[in-house]
């Protein structure tokens, strides 16, 4: 039961930050990790700004401030992302969502190579919205995941999907032409 | 019936231009299905090569590069990773086990590979099934070497056989021979179908035994199995098993972003699923130029069939003269084409599946494949039944000049 618990903190804990650093950041190419253990479900999806609010500087005015405030308010709601199976019996019981600068971690060197003397703040920094959800399901035979995304942010083109299950490992790049996540 | 009777006759009067186009259309099927066969079962096969793994972690490079030289033992690895880095990420928590690979030597066309006995222990293929032991067990000496079921079928090599292993990855002769140092057989693997059953298994002491004073000639044996030189430096590669999915992810990026050294995590499901992507261009063109094939091979039944049409005018005016109707006449000649056809796919069912007997062993040794016969699976019969469809269709288009003659000639024919 310790064990357990540690381990669902620990996930929680460390799930948010810098998602992004393997991949690079792509305007309009979204992507979401999905894992199933037990009667676990945790689904972490990670946007480039631009493809949610349509720019990636600091808000600078009050309009702005909005926008960043509503797709995090947007992004809290899991159902505008994608739709679980009912009759897996998902229930969220942890959601975390957030704004992200990338250049904070010294990556994309070639990007500050690029821009070496002009200052981050006018609007040449790259910035993710994060966001991380967990759910107890009391069914993990999860076959199918309808994405709403595309609908909520039609920006954004494509989502990288990888997913971890009891069942194996699967992977690929899925667009609004099909919006399905599939679990074999 | 009696329609079909009549149509085999008439094809056995007829029968080398016959068996010809009924090879043909045999050719064509056993092309279309081997793709199809080919095409479904190396995924399956792939898949099976490695299950329960969480990552697979390697110098940075690709991903499906990692997999394919970690894994499939295609190609090599671009740099090695320190053993020091190893043991800090074993040791990380969340991490239930890890098997290290050390590769790049051989043994008569065979990889080694240096492991650890984890390796007998977490290792596991197709449906979660572990390695098992058909004679023997683990390596425990530095020179005790674990054979796959085909080094040790098609070399030769029982329990307690000595073998000498080859640094680098030449043939025999061509690369340094480790003569200095054999290896004992301490065990035998039982098939599995994957690219185990063709590697040698040794401990990484074995391998460090391997290279130490590889290249001086004076060699003291006794020294280097004494040495605590044996510990090893660098190994190519490590599969991890975690203690939840959960952390898979958030232990990549902690991987990836190891600070010590430019490390790669992948899972490998999800790299495999890159790599099908990648082949799946290649995939389609195959079946496109499968099905060409098989349109050519109708073609050809077409023509054929008209070409014998105009020998055919006494014979289509006698069955009219004896009673047959014109639909007779249109029926005998649709079922022909019908006959060839379905002969055609039957023979082609046969070959595929004997070329695939001949092939299979070169299959499974040059690419790991495992593609079992049979009879084909249920998208593969839709596809011949679409095939017979077209067979029969086929066969209405010389039906349809045969009643025209027929109604031109009438008895009046003269040949």
């Amino acid at each position: 039961m310790f064990k357990r618990s540690s381990l669902i903190s620990l996930a929680i804990i460390c799930s948010t930050a810098a998602i992004a650093q393997q991949s690079a950041h792509v305007h309009g190419f979204a992507s979401i990790n999905l894992a199933i253990d037990d009667e676990e479900l945790e689904i972490e999806f990670v946007s480039p700004a631009e493809s949610i609010v349509g720019f990636e500087y600091e808000p600078s005015n009050a309009a702005e401030r909005k926008a960043v405030a509503d797709a995090i308010a947007l992004l809290r709601d899991p159902a505008k992302l994608f739709v679980l199976p009912a009759s897996a019996g998902c229930e969220l019981n942890e959601v975390e969502a957030e704004q992200h600068a990338e250049d904070e971690h010294g990556e994309h060197d070639e990007h500050d190579d690029e821009h070496a003397h002009e200052d981050s703040d006018a609007g040449e920094s790259h910035s993710e919205f994060h966001a991380h959800y967990h759910f107890e399901c009391k069914n993990t035979a999860i076959e199918t995941i309808d994405l709403r995304l595309f609908e909520t942010w039609p920006r954004i083109a494509e989502v990288r999907v990888q997913a971890l299950t009891p069942r194996g490992q699967t992977g690929g790049n899925i667009d609004a032409s099909d919006p399905v996540i599939r679990l074999q | 019936m009696n329609m079909l009777r009549l149509a085999w006759k008439s094809l056995l009067n007829r029968r080398s231009t016959a068996l010809l186009t009924m090879l043909t259309i045999a050719v064509s099927v056993a092309l279309l299905l081997g793709v199809e066969k080919m095409r479904l079962h190396a995924r399956q096969s792939f898949a099976n090569t490695v299950s329960s793994t969480d990552l697979i972690v390697g110098a940075r490079s690709g991903s499906v590069q990692l997999l394919l030289y970690s894994v499939f033992r295609i190609g090599n690895a671009t740099n090695n990773i320190s053993w020091e880095s190893y043991r800090e990420i074993a040791a990380l928590p969340g991490v239930r086990w890890a098997i290290p690979i050390s590769l790049g030597d051989s043994h008569r066309g065979y990889r080694v590979v240096g492991t650890t006995r984890d390796y007998f222990e977490h290792f596991r293929y197709a449906n979660k099934r572990r390695l098992e032991f058909s004679a023997g067990r683990a390596f425990e000496d530095t020179y005790d070497a674990v054979l796959g079921a085909e080094v040790a079928l098609q070399l030769g090599y029982q329990s307690g056989d000595r073998l000498i292993l080859t640094h680098g990855l030449g043939a025999d002769g061509l690369a340094a021979d480790h003569s200095d140092k054999p290896f004992a057989v301490s065990g035998i693997l039982a098939p599995t179908g994957t690219p185990v059953d063709r590697s040698v298994h040794v401990s990484l002491a074995g391998i460090e035994a391997i290279h130490i004073n590889w290249n001086k000639i004076e060699t003291n044996p006794t020294l280097a199995r004494s040495s605590s030189d044996l510990r090893p430096r660098a190994i190519t590669a490590f599969m991890l098993g975690l203690d939840s999915r959960l952390l898979a992810f958030k232990l990549q990026r902690e991987i990836n972003q190891y600070a010590r050294e430019p490390l790669l995590a992948i899972f490998p499901g999800v790299a495999l699923q890159e790599l099908w992507d990648l082949m799946r261009v290649g995939e389609q063109a195959l079946l496109i130029i499968s099905l060409l094939v098989a349109a050519a091979a109708m073609v050809g039944l077409l023509a054929v069939s008209l070409a014998a049409l105009n020998e055919r005018r006494r014979e289509m005016a006698i069955l009219r003269s004896v009673g047959a109707s014109h639909l007779h006449v249109m029926g005998l000649l649709v079922s022909e084409s019908a006959l060839l056809t379905a002969f055609g796919i039957v023979l082609g069912l046969v070959l595929q599946n004997a070329v695939l007997l001949v092939l299979q062993p070169w299959l499974v040794d040059q690419f790991g494949l495992l593609l079992p016969l049979g009879l084909p699976g249920a998208r593969e019969w839709a596809t011949l039944g679409g095939l017979q469809l077209v067979g029969i269709l086929v066969g209405l288009i010389p039906a349809w000049c045969g009643y025209r003659n027929s109604l031109a000639d009438g008895l009046s024919t003269r040949l």
